[in-house]
């Protein structure tokens, strides 16, 4: 613990005594358990030390395979907060590990339950009606909207209104940590962007459609996925289709997690001269949010500027 | 900027503008996030709602020309229909003498499963399956479960598969091999061990590691599983001599010979990648056959590893998985044992080989039936999968019985995930 936190808990303290004398657990720690690494480092922004997060997934893991570990459901069945991506991108494991926690507190529509999609702006939200036969389509759009840092701002309010309501003594402090937070992240958007900007336009191929949101914002232009259709492997025939089109619109750059196979990408790379670039979609170990996007920024520029980023 | 957004973030900011005062005092932890953002912070003297406005207006101005989001309409799975499901399992024999399948042809669509299952309220799941075979229709499961006790406790009310072991919590569609293990099917049934009644469990780590307590008081366990329907009479129920005596009936001793279990399951994390789960179950019921009716315990013991490494999680994984079980019928004086050890490892994104070896002691024979089943399984998806298998049974005496089997099972719906 470092001394800032050293000299400002024991002040917490006091002060949130003073403030409920009532409570007794005021100053116990807030605890939250988030589906995905990126909402426990959004609920640490907004939370600072007066929380304490767990994140269900690994930083590596693919957010639509996770098994819903027994550990990880008396992780939530302690938590005073749980947070999910939703639009049904964890539906395979998250029903599990919330309603087996058996806390009434973190149930969908309970007082410590965060929709983190609730007021973010969505992509891809399908038009007519929509069947298996489209492959994994997200009924509710594409759930990868942690990827347009813009998104961080609807994300941090309802972190900060759900922190608020389980720890009403601190929602002043709450929401200054939330103000510092938008104010560096308004920076960095800057900065961002003048590292984007000669990159505006340019062609990229995906393997997943999992970078619409950071595309978008910043002006890449999304040729097609290795993945003929959500969720279903490449095939040899869509693979070739693909390679023709990228070698018509000269696309540079093959946006690839890590948790995907290499062999395709690197066979399309092989054939088109485009450069793969591993991009986690998650925080690493040790970085916060900021620094997340930062480094996918520096990867991608610097693939784009053939000195590496990649493999 | 989209409205709901607006009067969203304004009620949020009327909730942050009226926080008790004292709390907003020593708000010293500046920061932990990188030194240059934060002299910046320090430096913009603007409030939340500037800084926040700029950001939305730059949000809903997006700077690709890609088409913005369709407007939100909601889907239809946004309603409050339960979510329905189905799976089909259908089988070809090709067994090289005669036709091994239940009908005793060489094609069957041996069930349907339709899954029924949604909130009731905020206190309450229903879960329903319904199984049709040829043109029975057979209540599976079908149980209410709490979802607010206090305490890590929950409750299930209704008909279920009850927790005697680890394979037998899974429906025989779902299960990794065509069918259960020669175990389960000559003690418990071909599909599975389930019954009527309630089913109480708790879930904690005194010990450091996941533990869960199940205690299950159920109608009974069946005398002969596989045996002549018509002989196989329900645990419980009182023999003919004994109503005509008068003897029975009264709470207490229908209480005392209905099935009683206990199962206490332990679950390590070994590893971010691997996992040990070893349970220990125990039944007993009074059961009756013909003339005789006498109390009959089942003790069994489980252990199970699982490896999927996170990161690759789509492509590699293994399962090792083992159990054991006693069957103790008092009235013979006799104790009956079976098991099997089954493993499983994931080739490729959507292949799969998968093992079993097991062990029985028949309770109507003499001696010891073995078997093994080798399966090679390939997934389209998540919700199709072609299975072909072989299986071999090898009583103690007489011939041995050859099973080539090719399963489909196809998934309709939002089947709702199975425990980990």
């Amino acid at each position: 613990m470092d001394r800032m936190s050293r000299i400002a808990l024991p002040a917490l303290a006091l002060a949130a005594a003073l403030a409920s004398p009532g409570s007794a657990h005021a100053q116990e720690r807030i605890q939250v358990v988030t589906t995905l690494p990126v909402f426990a480092e959004l609920v640490k922004a907004v939370g600072g030390d007066r929380v304490e997060v767990t994140a269900v997934a690994t930083p590596l893991q693919d957010p639509h395979f996770v098994d819903a570990k027994p550990s990880y459901i008396l992780a939530a069945g302690r938590a005073d907060l749980f947070v999910a991506a939703g639009m049904d991108l964890e539906v395979g494991w998250e029903p599990l590990v919330r309603e087996g926690s058996r806390n009434a507190d973190i149930q969908v529509g309970g007082r410590g339950y965060v929709d983190a999609s609730a007021h973010v702006q969505k992509l891809g939200v399908p038009a007519g009606r929509i069947d298996r036969s489209r492959g994994d389509v997200h009924p509710y759009g594409n759930p990868h909207y942690w990827l347009d840092p813009l998104n961080a701002v609807p994300l941090t309010a309802d972190i900060a209104l759900a922190l608020s309501r389980v720890d009403p003594a601190n929602a002043g402090l709450y929401n200054d940590r939330r103000r510092d937070f938008l104010a560096r992240l308004e920076r960095r958007m800057a900065s961002w962007r003048a590292r984007m900007e000669p990159l505006r336009g340019t062609q990229i191929v995906a393997y997943h459609e999992s970078w619409e949101y950071l595309a978008r914002r910043f002006g890449l232009e999304i040729a097609g996925t290795l993945e003929p259709k959500p969720g279903i492997p490449p095939s040899p025939s869509h693979l070739a289709r693909l390679m023709d089109r990228m070698n018509e619109l000269d696309v540079a750059l093959i946006l690839k997690e890590p948790y995907y196979e290499g062999k395709n990408p690197e066979l399309v790379a092989r054939e088109t001269g485009a450069r793969v670039v591993e991009l986690p979609n998650q925080p690493q170990a040790g970085q916060d949010y900021l620094q997340f996007i930062d480094a996918l920024i520096a990867r991608i520029t610097a693939a784009a500027s053939g000195v590496g980023g990649g493999s | 900027m989209n409205r709901a957004l607006t009067i969203f973030i304004v009620a949020l900011l009327g909730v942050a503008a009226a926080p008790p005062a004292a709390a907003q005092e020593p708000v010293a932890p500046r920061d932990t996030l990188a030194g240059a953002d934060t002299l910046a912070a320090a430096d913009t003297t603007d409030t939340l709602e500037a800084i926040e406005a700029r950001l939305l207006g730059e949000l809903g101005a997006p700077d690709s020309a890609a088409p913005a989001a369709a407007p939100p309409a909601p889907p239809s799975a946004a309603t409050l229909n339960p979510d329905l499901s189905l799976i089909s399992d259908f089988l070809v024999d090709l067994s090289p003498d005669e036709a091994t399948l239940e009908n005793e042809e060489r094609f069957q669509l041996r069930e349907i499963e339709i899954g029924i299952q949604g909130a009731v309220d905020p206190y309450f799941r229903y879960d329903a399956f319904l199984g049709i075979h040829g043109d029975a229709i057979e209540v599976e499961e079908g149980y209410v479960t709490t979802l607010a006790l206090p305490a890590s406790l929950q409750a299930r009310l209704g008909k279920f598969l009850v927790p005697f072991g680890k394979v037998n919590l899974t429906h025989r569609p779902e299960l990794p091999m065509f069918d259960y293990p020669l175990v389960h099917r000559e003690f418990f049934g071909e599909e599975g061990f389930a019954s009527t009644g309630a089913w109480g469990s708790w879930i904690g780590d005194p010990l450091g590691f996941y533990q869960e307590l199940s205690i299950v008081g159920a109608e009974g366990m069946e005398a002969h599983a596989h045996g002549d329907e018509e002989h196989a009479e329900e645990a419980g129920e009182p023999s003919q001599a004994e109503e005509e005596e008068g003897h029975g009936g009264g709470l207490r001793d229908d209480l005392r010979d209905r099935l009683w279990l206990a199962h206490l399951k332990n679950s390590i994390d070994l590893s971010p990648a691997s996992n040990l789960e070893l349970g220990a179950s125990w039944a007993t019921a009074i059961v009756e056959e013909e003339a005789l009716r006498a109390r009959t315990n089942v003790y069994g013991i489980d252990v199970t590893w699982r490896w999927k490494p996170p990161q690759f999680s789509k492509y590699r994984s293994a399962i090792l998985q083992a159990e054991a079980i006693w069957r103790d019928e008092a009235g013979i004086g006799e104790t009956r044992a079976g098991g099997f050890a089954f493993a499983q490892w994931q080739l490729a994104r959507r292949w799969h080989v998968g093992a079993r070896g097991d062990w029985v002691e028949p309770l109507e024979e003499e001696g010891t039936l073995k078997g093994g089943q080798l399966l090679v399984k390939w997934f389209p998806t998540e919700f199709s999968q072609l299975r072909l298998a072989y299986e071999r049974q090898v009583p103690e005496e007489g011939d041995a019985l050859d099973r080539l089997i090719f399963q489909t099972l196809f998934a309709l719906g939002p089947h709702r995930p199975h425990a980990f």
